[in-house]
């Protein structure tokens, strides 16, 4: 096929995944896998460089065989109370001096399992081994091209490298996405690698750690290949110039491994290539001919691997970031003289760099797919490291902040604009953008490192699957709630099925202000300058996941606000009610009957006085349900089980888990009641055995991990069931809040159905699979 | 082979997973791998003698929590979805001859109340959008071992046939302000010729347009979409009305009469569902007289019009008589 035919097949594809995105179909394929990573990659806060905090709790009970290595690695920030990267994780040099502690926290950790240590601790451990691995590995990557006299000696420790590169991804996929999804862990010879490290030359250069070498942020670009670029342009090779790309090469590689289930899966090859350096271009490794000096990008064992390897192949390059794009266009001559059909992806771009140009230029002649992360320069970098390492921190952290200040949805759109807007990109580079930015709505996240949920105790599927999508900002540039009830997860707007609400949009003109929500939809002409216009937006009649679309045509901006739509059925059955006329009313206002002497007993909110303990204990004992609203923490001594309710923390987050009982409330998503009516001001901490009920259908955790409670949820108390509800619903619900009425119904409804609970033992089959004994109740023969 | 490819006509979906080739297919008594251990010379796949129920991962699963990638490439044309999810075995008891049937009322409501346990545990993953509880009732069933069992199947999307059931409760809805299985209980319960059965909670009937011989359709009279939205008596009533219509079944030719029984709940996606979602239990034997099995044959498969010598009303009514005969 000739470079023309190629070029012409390529826009077809471009044209295609395009006209699919236009078209709102072909979402990404949601395995497990893809899922995981989302929860791993949104759980967690960072700054501009990834860096974490992790709590110096984590250092209890750590075993003695990791402990020196983290007093290495995670030194303690300024106050004492937290644990940063320092400068091992920067400084590779460094951390070679303390390889062999490293290496036998890491040894430990790989065979202890997952409860050998904090899930923070472990996955640190592991990062930084990786890091200096990735760097040895290039540093006799460059001995091999540079003195190739002795490419014999070095290339078996090069190919050692390169193999335990994608191990080490694998170690850390593992922790980080849950064993079951990982396999059995890859076999890494600890013995060979330790040696390694010791007897490594210490003369050579080593390169620093790349800001794109934040894990999730690999994760992200690794799964948008397999996910939207293999999808529609199926490659059978990848390229990746050293040395920013060697992280996504290795965990690409790792990933492969995961996808196919085979750990030796060559089924895509990565292929290195010494090209895009750090501080030299890739013009250094021209031949005064013209073409790029083989002997200079591989080691010379290497030469005929790769070739086979690109001949005749669909061959995807990918580097971490394009500012001139030379990197990427000398990866394309080099794929095309090795026989292979290149298509370029950069992961970062430097839109900075194309908005400051006068004219068109050669930027994007070698990228076919420009990334919309902004690209962040070399220096930058540099110099927020170096105050790091001075541990300058207060310099340090007003610079990030300063720098992240942007959310990555912020950025995203001003990029997304700009590269609509931007005329040096050929039609179906915009189209690859657009592309991009649609699969980012739907899955993308910018975390730092985070910390690993399944260290929590409750299964991954019970924490927060999703996070707000456009951060509800200043009001100047956001659509603001105006007259709508609060919200109880403020990620969304509620709103009751039906019902008209008046919502407040602030935007810029002149231009024209489109707003879509279901099947109703709105246009209004925009003045000149700032504009506030009042919307009636009609709530759909079907219940649950809406969008808000707003869109400007000049300049082109689209925003999408997820809106939760609260249907209110009316409850069956009664219900006795004890505590205040306003909890009474608020059950009659949802359809409910009450009654002194019949159904399910209600304890309104902050009405649980000891009276009414010795009802509850009744109830309880006769195999019937209970709930209780609401109470403060004094109530805690009533309960007939060890209970405890504290104060509800700031820094916790809520999430729902998919309990179908709860249908007013997003499943499996993280809320924020910040601005909402329904605060908590309580929470179990304690509820029976720990901090979770039974079954927990809303619950919270502290954003280090290091704190945990239930707001609502169910727990057996002898053959009966307790509900609880730690949200204050009566007051919202009588003054007609959607989300309160639908909620109150929702716990009515789950009070009124069956109380039989069963006795149930888990056990694990010899062959990994699960098997449940289920016993009848308790006095049922 | 190992995925779930969908027609690009029909929206239909096919299960490929071929590591099945190798599961068991009616194995003796003597061979049950359902059976306790030390009841037979054949190694248990369980580990204790005695259980009420029990639950496990099916050994041969069509859907799996953590599949290895389908062995084709999705396009715009051919869509491929990965094989995850939960293929699980409840064993309703150690009896290796015991049936559903058979259970006292309180075992079959105990199986019940296990189903709503399952259906919490899976519906709660967050790679399953779809519970489907099922029987295969012996070999013309669709059954390959003998043993009293039900299966559950947790699909990562709403399956083709449910989704079309869901979106005709929708336009129901839409048009007449009301769920449709809620109109058809009352109208079958005035109507009265084609109920086989009926309780305070729930009805058992030949369903207006049936496609198999003696199909019988369980409703709840109230508008509960899944089990777990029932109350203690109507899961008391489901399991009479269940023991009732597979009675019905079993004295109509005097013989175990074989079926599959499917479930339909509520779909676990995280939508609101509850307005359109209404508790279905589809019971569909595969004979047509006491020797002769329903084959599909050319306008089942070719066309998807059933064809059947007798109406459903006729149905009804022998099914009457049988669970009168048997008191």
């Amino acid at each position: 096929m000739s470079s023309r035919d190629a070029n012409l097949e390529k826009d077809r594809w471009l044209v295609r995944s395009a006209a699919v995105v236009v078209g709102g179909g072909d979402a990404p394929r949601s395995e497990l896998l893809t899922a995981r990573a989302r929860v791993y990659c949104r759980a967690s806060t960072a700054d501009v460089l990834g860096i974490c905090r992790l709590p110096a709790s984590v250092l209890v009970d750590v075993p003695p065989a990791v402990e020196p290595a983290l007093r290495l690695f995670l030194p303690r920030l300024a106050g004492g109370d937290a644990l940063s990267r320092g400068e091992r994780y920067y400084d590779v040099r460094s951390a070679l001096l303390a390889w062999p502690e490293l290496v036998a926290a890491a040894r430990h950790l790989a065979g202890a399992g997952p409860d050998a240590a904090d899930e923070l601790v472990a996955l640190a451990v592991h990062e930084n081994l990786f890091n200096v691995v990735a760097a040895m590995t290039f540093a006799f990557w460059e001995s091999c091209c540079d003195e190739p006299e002795d490419v014999e000696e070095r290339s078996p420790t090069l190919s050692f490298l390169l193999q335990v590169l994608p191990a080490l991804a694998r170690l850390h996929l593992a922790r980080a996405l849950g064993p079951d999804v990982a396999g059995s862990p890859p076999v890494v010879d600890w013995d060979c690698l330790h040696a390694v490290g010791r007897d490594f030359p210490r003369a050579w250069p080593l390169r620093p750690l790349r800001e794109f070498d934040n894990k999730p942020r690999v994760l992200n670009e690794v799964f948008y290949l397999h996910d939207q670029v293999r999808a529609h342009w199926p490659f059978d090779a990848v390229v990746f110039p050293l040395y920013g790309a060697l992280t996504l090469a290795a965990y690409f590689s790792a990933l492969e491994a995961l996808r196919w289930g085979d750990p030796n899966s060559r089924r895509v090859p990565a292929v290195l290539v010494r090209l895009g350096l750090y501080e030299r271009g890739p013009a250094s490794f021209r031949t005064p001919a013209g073409d790029l000096d083989v002997d200079h990008l591989l080691p010379r064992p290497w030469h005929e691997r790769t070739r086979e390897a690109l001949s005749g192949r669909r061959v995807l390059v990918v580097d971490d970031n394009s500012a001139t794009g030379r990197t990427l266009r000398a990866c394309r001559e080099f794929v095309v003289q090795c026989g292979g059909q290149p298509l370029t992806r950069s992961a970062e771009t430097s839109w900075e760099l194309i908005g400051r140009r006068s004219s068109p230029g050669p930027c994007f002649e070698g990228v076919d797919l420009p990334g919309l992360r902004t690209n962040m320069s070399h220096d930058l970098h540099r110099s927020l490291v170096a105050l790091l390492l001075r541990q300058r921190w207060d310099e340090y952290a007003a610079r990030a902040q300063r720098l992240g200040a942007r959310s990555f949805s912020a950025a995203l759109s001003e990029n997304y604009a700009a590269a609509r807007g931007e005329t040096a990109l050929r039609p179906t580079q915009r189209q690859s953008v657009e592309l991009e930015f649609a699969h980012a709505r739907r899955n993308w996240r910018e975390p730092g490192y985070p910390p690993a949920p399944s260290s929590c105790g409750l299964p991954w599927e019970g924490f927060p699957d999703g996070v707000r999508r456009w951060a509800l900002g200043k009001p100047a540039h956001e659509a603001g709630c105006a007259g709508a009830p609060a919200v109880a997860g403020a990620e969304s707007f509620v709103l009751a099925a039906g019902s008209v609400t008046r919502i407040r949009v602030v935007a810029t003109g002149p231009g024209r202000l489109r707003a879509q929500l279901a099947g109703w939809s709105t246009a209004v002409d925009l003045a000149a300058g700032p504009n506030q216009i009042d919307l009636d937006v009609e709530a759909p009649a079907t219940a649950g996941g809406h969008h808000l679309v707003l869109e400007i045509s000049a300049p082109a901006a689209r925003r999408r606000y997820p809106v939760h739509v609260v249907a209110t059925r009316p409850v069956p059955g009664t219900f006795r009610v004890m505590g205040d006329a306003a909890t009474a009313a608020a059950v009659r206002l949802v359809g409910a009957g009450v009654n002194d002497h019949v159904g399910p007993l209600v304890i309104g909110e902050d009405a649980f006085i000891p009276v009414f303990a010795k009802q509850l204990g009744a109830t309880l004992r006769a195999g019937a349900t209970a709930l209780v609203l609401a109470q403060g923490p004094e109530a805690a001594a009533l309960f007939p089980l060890p209970a405890h309710l504290e104060p509800v923390p700031d820094h916790h987050v809520r999430f729902t888990t998919k309990h179908p009982a709860l249908a007013s409330l997003p499943r499996h998503r993280r809320l924020s009641f910040e601005d909402a009516a329904m605060r908590p001001r309580a929470m179990f901490s304690r509820l029976g055995e720990g901090p979770w009920a039974g079954e927990v259908a809303l619950g919270m955790l502290a954003a280090d991990g290091c704190g945990r409670g239930t707001l609502i949820g169910a727990q057996p108390v002898g053959p009966g069931r307790l509900i609880v509800c730690q949200l204050p619903l009566v007051g919202p619900a009588l003054a007609g809040h959607p989300a309160a009425l639908g909620l109150l119904a929702d716990l009515l409804r789950w009070a009124g159905g069956a109380a039989r609970l069963l006795r149930r033992e888990d056990v694990v089959l010899p062959d990994g699979r699960s098997m449940s004994y289920y016993a009848r109740p308790e006095g049922d023969g | 082979v190992n995925e779930v490819r969908i027609d690009p006509i029909t929206g239909e979906w096919a299960l490929f997973a071929d590591h099945r080739y190798d599961r068991p297919d009616m194995p003796p008594p003597e061979f049950c791998p359902f059976c306790p251990p030390g009841s037979g010379s054949y190694p248990s796949e369980l580990t204790r003698p005695d259980y009420d129920a029990v639950v496990f991962d099916n050994q041969f699963p069509s859907l799996v929590a953590a599949p290895s990638g389908p062995s084709v490439a999705d396009n715009d044309l051919y869509r491929v979805m990965w094989r995850r999810g939960a293929a699980e075995v409840v064993l309703y008891s150690s009896d290796h001859g015991a049936t559903l049937r058979h259970l006292p009322r309180r075992g079959v409501r105990h199986v019940i109340d296990v189903w709503c346990d399952r259906y919490l545990e899976l519906g709660s993953r967050v790679e399953v959008e779809y519970v489907l509880v099922f029987e295969n009732r012996r070999a013309s069933g669709g059954a390959t071992i003998e043993h009293p069992h039900a299966q559950i199947y947790g699909y990562p999307a709403i399956p083709p046939r449910i989704a079309q059931e869901l979106a005709a409760c929708r336009a129901h809805l839409e048009r007449t302000g009301s769920c449709i299985f809620c109109d058809i209980a009352v109208w079958e319960s005035a109507q009265v010729e084609r109920v086989v059965c009926e309780t305070p909670g729930f009805l058992a009937v030949v369903p207006f347009c049936a496609r198999w011989p003696f199909e019988v359709h369980v409703l709840a009279r109230r508008h509960a979409g899944d089990l777990v939205g029932l109350t203690e008596p109507e899961r008391d009533d489901l399991a009479s009305v269940l023991i009732r219509v597979l009675t019905a079944y079993d004295e109509l030719f005097g013989k175990p009469l074989p079926y599959v029984m499917a479930v339909h709940q509520t779909p676990t996606d995280g939508q609101d569902w509850e307005p359109v979602s209404h508790l279905l239990i589809e019971l569909m034997p595969t004979q047509r007289t006491a020797d002769r099995q329903k084959v599909l044959a050319g306008s089942e498969l070719g066309a998807g019009v059933f064809v059947s010598e007798m109406s459903p009303e006729e149905a009804a009514r022998r099914l009457r008589a049988a669970l009168s005969d048997a008191g």
